[in-house]
Order: structure tokens, then C-alpha cells, then sequence
């Protein structure tokens, strides 16, 4: 009875404390939310409207539907028609203009043998691989309805896409910096409540009271939790209704699997407050530590197309696993049995990191 | 000028004092953003498909070759389409390929033969890839099959085939030509590696506010002019240092060209530092922290260029108020430069806007420092 006491006395200091830090704690609690719309708007829908230009020696009825059809094209807008393919790649080394598709002459008239040519800026890679993908399928649709329609296709693939049909990228981007920005609110706000005392030396003063050492950590701890439950229902309430991300898992669920992932940042967070000195270079550690952990779990890319050492060393990285199971329980309302092998690994690292931060913690008091 | 110089050397000697300092403004921001392109080094290949051939033909055999055959994806067969579903949901599949029974013979009749292709969508990026990749190869087995037809059965196919136009394509990338992502990644990566002098500037600001050493300068004759710049020359340098080292890297380690001049970037290069740490300088006048002003400038020029700087979201695609917002930012501007200079080789010709765009900022934010500048205490 009396540990609840202390620990609920702790937990009532702590917030008292941070609200006396106002001005850190809500920058480091809006930031996230700052991020997410810049974030989420910058993604909005797939790739479209990238710059085109059309070099059309043809200048036949056919050629005309062509570009029609590259214009119509989610993807591409037709921003310039330029005379000659010279202006079109002058047009691409400026950056106008991402491709230029090339109309032969002698189109309409051609059977087969008429190549259009697609010229691509690959300096921004991951346009450009877009671009390449786009511009080859928009040809080849024309290519296989054009004329009367009459065509037999051979061979047809009949594509569908599972769990994100419209190719949404924010669907891809907005569960990862979720999970992101709740590592940041985590790390930050422990970060905050141990290093504060730290850096006063209020922590002997502590020692001398009748707190033991697990109340103080659980009390400490309290604020943080509370903290980042918080930020989560904010975070996920733009995610859904702003960004209308589709949840197709069950929210309690991953409510409750986030408190492993807690308990893990959490151990990060208290034993980087023990080894950096002030809280000067304690947020500054805090934010590179974010920005790495955020890209090695896959924000840009996944994982398993990473190099293998990269790979192998984010198996040591819990947010890897967090942002896992936030995206697979987002799209593909994975439950705790398809969890799993996410889990496991998350549930170890949680009591090794928070295991071993309460005993650095501890011999740092006593 | 020997104000200023004088200022600049008080600066260097406290950035070389405090030796984490010096090793988090060269090593550290170098070393994160090698690590970065490291990461966002491999390209997307080897897309884990499961292959379901109810059909079992001379047909369906072609199309799973063609599959096999493309190194983008990483080909298993599997004997029921159940399972390769459950594959789809737990993620050790990013496409299932199902060829259905009667495929070879609906292709003898001449009919249309479907093959379905179910794609995960939940990693949009690749999705998009394996789509084209397996529309390419369906087409190219389309066209191999009437060209057969067309020879076996003569000119009665040919006629069926109608007049219309059958349009070929072939791509060439400019600039790149393997398409390889590090490439593309690490010009852009170059101006967030570069705003580590603006935040090293705005908390050396902040820095003396803090420690009260400020009140100290006050009472010395120094102008404000040599006060700010003298205060930022020191860290333009430290950029120039860190521009020399990742360029090294970009192009021994990542294989990154250098196909413009190597004076040119480097000017460019200075006119951009200049541009973000007199931002960074105007930040450190309204913040009262040194880490506050530290992390504002950071989260400012280091974050935000991530979304915003055509890195890894194209700029074209976003809502006009984003367009602005990226605009805005110095390290977009720098991005169109590093590639431009890098990878497209090209000069003042066409880069002039983004460099004047450059200049332009650092003007109006040292001016605006200079204007909120005061010596005076309290």
C-alpha cells in the first residue's frame, strides 16, 4: 500500500515537473504532428502529375491519342510539346520535365516496327523507377487497345492489389512515422524526467527518502506512459481522419502491444539519460538516434532489401519491429498470432533494455 | 575586418576546445548520413513471388521462365493457391502469379488466356514496380506468341490481327543510367549533411547567451556585423570540410559521378551553408536555449528537407501549399543543384534560379539577424 503511495507521490512530482518544462515538452509533443501533416500531405495518393514532354514527329490522329493517353494518365501531365528532341532534353537537364516521350514518325502506318521511345531524368532514383514503370505500362495499354479494339491478347495478367488497392503511399508512410515520432515522444520525455535529476544532483536527495529505488523508476516512468498513450490517440486520430489510413486490425490490440514496445524505448531512453551528461546533448543524441532507428526499420525501404550487415544490425532495433506491426496491423489487420514473430523478439528486447537500464539506474543511486 | 577576423578566431578555438563538439560537427553528421545511403544503398529486386501452375503446359512453363528469368523477382512455386494467399497476409510473399488450369489451351484457341496476379499493396513503392514488371512480361509473351501465330498460320492471323498500329517501346535513363537509388539518393542526402553547421552556428549563439559570456562581448567595441559573421565564417569552413569528405565518400564508396566542375559545387556549396546557418543565426536570436535553438534549426533544415527536398517524394506530386513550403527551403534548392552538378553536369546556365534563390535567403536572413541582433543585455 505505502509503494503505491510513493510511486503515485513520485509519478504526481514528475508531472508537476514537466509541466513546469511547458515549453520543451509541448515542442517535442507538436513536433510529431507538425511532421505527420507535412509528412502525410507530401505522400497524398500516388505519384501523379509528374512533368512530361511530348516530341511528336508523327502528327497523325494516332500519334494525338497517344498523348492524350499519356495526359489522361494518372501519372503524367504533358507540360510542354516541344519541335525537336534537343529543346525536350534541354527541357530534362534543366528539370522541367522528368521523361520525354519520343513519337516516331510513320506511326499510324507502322505495324510494329514503330518504337516510342521514352527518355528518362534518373537523377532522382525513386521517381525514376516510378516513371520508367508508368511509362512503359501507359505504352503498352495504348499499344494493346489502340486501332478498332478488335485484338485478341494473347496473354493478359490481371493484376489486383491486395490491402492498399489505390497504392496510397501515405497507407505506407504514415503507419511508419507514427511509430517513429512515438519512439521520439518516448526517448525524449524519459530523456527529460531522469537527466533533469541528474543534472541537479536532486537525485542523492531522493536516496534519502523512504522511496525505494523500483518506485522511483515506476514513478518516474508513470508521466511517460501516460504521455505517449496521448500522443498515440492524437497521432492515429489524424492518421484515420485526416488521412483516412485504413486500421483493419483491432486498436486495443495494438494499444496493448505498444506497451511492449514502451517498455523497450523506455530502457533506450533511461540509459542514454545515464551516459550522456546534460540534457543539451541528451536531445540532440536523441534526435540522430530517431532519425537512424527510423530508417533502418524500414521508414523508406524494407528492411529485407537493406545490405545484410544493415539488415542483421537492425534486428537490434525495437522500433523495427514496432513499425512492423503497426503497418501490418493497419493494412493487413494482422492479429496477435501473425504478430508473433514480431513480437517475440520485441517482447526479449523489452526486459533486457528495461532490465538492464533499472540496474544501471539503480547502482547510478545507490 | 580585423573585428571580424579576431571574432572568427575566438570561434574556431572554442569549436577545437570542446573536441565532442568537433567530432559531432565533421564525424558525426558525415558518418549518419553515410550510414543513411548505406541503408537506402539497395536497390529493389529480388521481390519474393510465389508462383501457382494449375495449368502445367508447354505455355504456362514459358511464362514462369520469363518470371524466373527477371532478376526483379525472387521466384518459388507453390501447388495450392490457398496457401499462397496466406503468404500474401503474413508477409513471406509480395506477389502470388496463379496461372489457371486451361491457360494453354485457351492461348491454342486463340482465345484470351488470364493469368492472375495478386500484389501486396501495403509497400506501394514496390508494388508498383512488380505491376510494371509483370504487365512488361506478359506483353513480351503476348507479342512472342503472335509473332509465332503470324508465322505458322501465314497471313490469314495477320489480318486478324487488324491494321491497327502495334506500338513498340524502349526506355533510355538519362543521368543514371543503372538507375542505381545511391545515386540518386546521395546528392540529395548531401544538403541535409550540410545543415550541421547551421545548427552548430545557432547554438553557438545560444551557447553564449546561456553562459552569460554574451554580456562580456557587449562591452567590447565590436560592430555587429563582425559579431554575426565572424561567428558564422568558422562554420561555413567546417562545412567546406564536411563537403570534402562526403564527396570522397559519394564517390569512392557509393560510386556517385562527379560530371560538373569540382569549384563550382564548392562555391554553390558555401553559398548554401551561408544560406542555413544565417537562418540558423536568426533562429538562435528568438530562442532562449541552446539545445531549443539547436533543435529548431535542426528539425527545420534537417527534417523537414527529408519530405520536402525531392529526395524521396517528388515535389510535382504535392498540393500547391507544399510546392510553396518546399520552395521555400534552401535544401530543395540545393538538391536540384548537388544533381544537377553531380550527376547531370551542368552549370550557371541552368542552375542560376536555385542559386539565386540561395543567395537571395542568405541575404535576407542575415540581414533579418543582423536586424534582430542587438547588443544589449536583457
Amino acid at each position: 500500500m505505502n509503494t503505491l503511495r510513493r510511486t503515485t507521490q513520485i509519478a504526481h512530482k514528475e508531472f508537476l515537473e514537466l509541466w513546469r518544462h511547458a515549453g520543451v515538452v509541448s515542442f517535442i509533443l507538436i513536433l510529431p504532428v507538425i511532421e505527420m501533416f507535412v509528412l502525410g500531405y507530401a505522400t497524398a495518393g500516388g505519384i501523379n502529375d509528374l512533368p512530361a514532354a511530348v516530341v511528336d514527329a508523327d502528327k497523325s490522329a494516332t500519334s494525338r491519342r497517344l498523348i492524350q493517353a499519356i495526359h489522361q494518365a494518372r501519372s503524367f501531365a504533358v507540360v510542354a510539346l516541344p519541335e525537336t528532341s534537343a529543346q525536350a532534353e534541354r527541357m530534362l537537364e534543366v528539370g522541367q520535365i522528368n521523361v520525354v516521350f519520343l513519337i516516331p514518325q510513320g506511326l499510324e502506318r507502322a505495324d510494329g516496327d514503330a518504337a516510342v521511345a521514352a527518355i528518362i531524368d534518373g537523377s532522382n532514383t525513386s521517381v525514376a523507377s516510378y516513371t520508367a514503370a508508368y511509362a512503359e505500362g501507359v505504352v503498352a495499354h495504348f499499344s494493346m487497345q489502340g486501332g478498332n479494339g478488335s485484338v485478341v491478347v494473347p496473354v493478359d495478367a490481371e493484376v489486383r492489389i491486395r490491402y492498399n488497392q489505390d497504392l496510397r503511399r501515405e497507407n505506407f508512410y504514415v503507419p511508419a512515422l507514427l511509430g517513429t515520432m512515438m519512439s521520439l515522444v518516448v526517448l525524449a520525455i524519459t530523456a527529460i524526467c531522469v537527466v533533469r535529476e541528474r543534472e541537479r544532483g536532486t537525485l542523492e536527495q531522493l536516496m534519502v527518502t523512504p522511496v525505494r529505488p523500483g518506485e522511483l523508476i515506476a514513478g518516474k516512468l508513470v508521466p511517460v506512459i501516460v504521455i505517449s498513450y496521448v500522443e498515440l490517440l492524437v497521432m492515429l486520430g489524424i492518421a484515420m481522419y485526416v488521412f483516412n489510413v485504413p486500421v483493419e486490425g483491432s486498436l486495443p490490440l495494438y494499444a496493448g502491444l505498444m506497451a511492449v514496445y514502451l517498455l523497450a524505448e523506455m530502457g533506450v531512453g533511461i540509459l542514454i539519460s545515464t551516459l550522456v551528461g546534460s540534457q543539451s546533448q541528451a536531445l540532440p543524441t536523441i534526435f540522430l538516434l530517431v532519425t537512424m532507428n527510423g530508417t533502418m526499420a524500414g521508414f523508406f525501404t524494407p528492411v529485407d532489401m537493406m545490405p545484410l550487415p544493415v539488415q542483421l544490425a537492425s534486428t537490434f532495433v525495437p522500433l523495427r519491429y514496432f513499425v512492423d506491426i503497426t503497418r501490418q496491423l493497419f493494412a493487413k489487420g494482422a492479429g496477435f498470432y501473425e504478430l508473433a514473430p514480431q513480437l517475440v523478439p520485441l517482447v526479449g528486447m523489452s526486459v533486457v533494455l528495461f532490465t538492464a537500464s533499472a540496474w544501471v539506474l539503480r547502482r547510478r543511486m545507490l | 575586418m580585423r573585428a571580424f577576423l579576431a571574432v572568427a578566431r575566438n570561434e574556431i578555438t572554442q569549436i577545437l576546445r570542446d573536441r565532442i563538439y568537433l567530432l559531432l560537427l565533421t564525424v558525426g553528421g558525415v558518418g549518419t548520413l553515410v550510414t543513411l545511403a548505406y541503408t537506402l544503398s539497395a536497390d529493389i529486386e529480388n521481390v519474393r513471388t510465389l508462383v501457382v501452375d494449375l495449368d502445367v503446359s508447354q505455355y504456362s512453363h514459358q511464362f514462369v521462365q520469363a518470371l524466373a528469368n527477371d532478376r526483379f523477382f525472387d521466384m518459388e512455386m507453390a501447388a495450392q493457391s490457398e496457401h499462397a494467399e496466406a503468404c500474401l497476409q503474413d508477409g513471406s510473399a509480395r506477389m502470388v502469379v496463379v496461372i489457371p488450369t486451361g491457360y494453354g489451351r485457351r492461348i491454342e484457341r486463340g482465345d484470351v488466356a488470364r493469368v492472375q496476379v495478386l500484389i501486396d499493396g501495403s509497400e506501394p513503392g514496390v508494388a508498383v514496380l512488380a505491376e510494371g514488371h509483370v504487365l512488361a512480361i506478359a506483353g513480351s509473351i503476348s507479342q512472342q506468341l503472335v509473332v509465332e501465330r503470324v508465322e505458322r498460320q501465314g497471313a490469314v492471323a495477320a489480318d486478324a490481327m487488324g491494321s491497327h498500329p502495334r506500338v513498340a517501346y524502349n526506355e533510355r535513363v538519362r543521368y543514371n543510367a543503372d538507375l542505381k537509388t545511391v545515386v540518386g539518393v546521395v546528392p540529395g542526402l548531401m544538403g541535409i549533411v550540410l545543415t550541421v553547421p547551421a545548427v552548430g552556428a545557432s547554438a553557438a549563439f545560444a551557447r553564449e547567451r546561456e553562459r552569460g559570456s554574451f554580456e562580456v562581448v557587449v562591452s567590447t567595441p565590436l560592430g555587429r556585423w563582425p559579431l554575426l559573421l565572424g561567428r558564422v565564417f568558422p562554420y561555413v569552413l567546417v562545412g567546406l570540410l564536411d563537403i570534402a569528405i562526403f564527396l570522397a565518400i559519394a564517390r569512392y564508396a557509393f560510386g556517385v559521378p562527379l560530371r560538373g566542375g569540382l569549384g563550382f559545387f564548392v562555391l554553390l556549396g558555401c553559398i548554401y551553408i551561408f544560406a542555413t546557418a544565417s537562418s540558423g543565426v536568426l533562429i538562435a536570436q528568438f530562442s532562449r536555449s541552446q539545445h531549443g535553438a539547436a533543435i529548431i534549426t535542426f528539425e527545420l533544415f534537417g527534417i523537414a528537407p527529408v519530405y520536402l527536398s525531392d529526395i524521396f517524394f517528388p515535389v510535382a506530386s504535392m498540393p500547391l501549399w507544399l510546392k510553396w513550403l518546399a520552395t521555400s527551403l534552401p535544401a530543395t534548392h540545393f538538391t536540384a543543384i548537388a544533381r544537377g552538378v553531380l550527376l547531370k553536369g551542368v552549370g550557371w546556365d541552368v542552375l542560376w534560379p536555385n542559386v539565386l534563390a540561395l543567395s537571395a535567403m542568405g541575404v535576407m536572413m542575415s540581414g533579418l539577424a543582423y536586424a534582430r541582433f542587438r547588443k544589449r543585455v536583457g
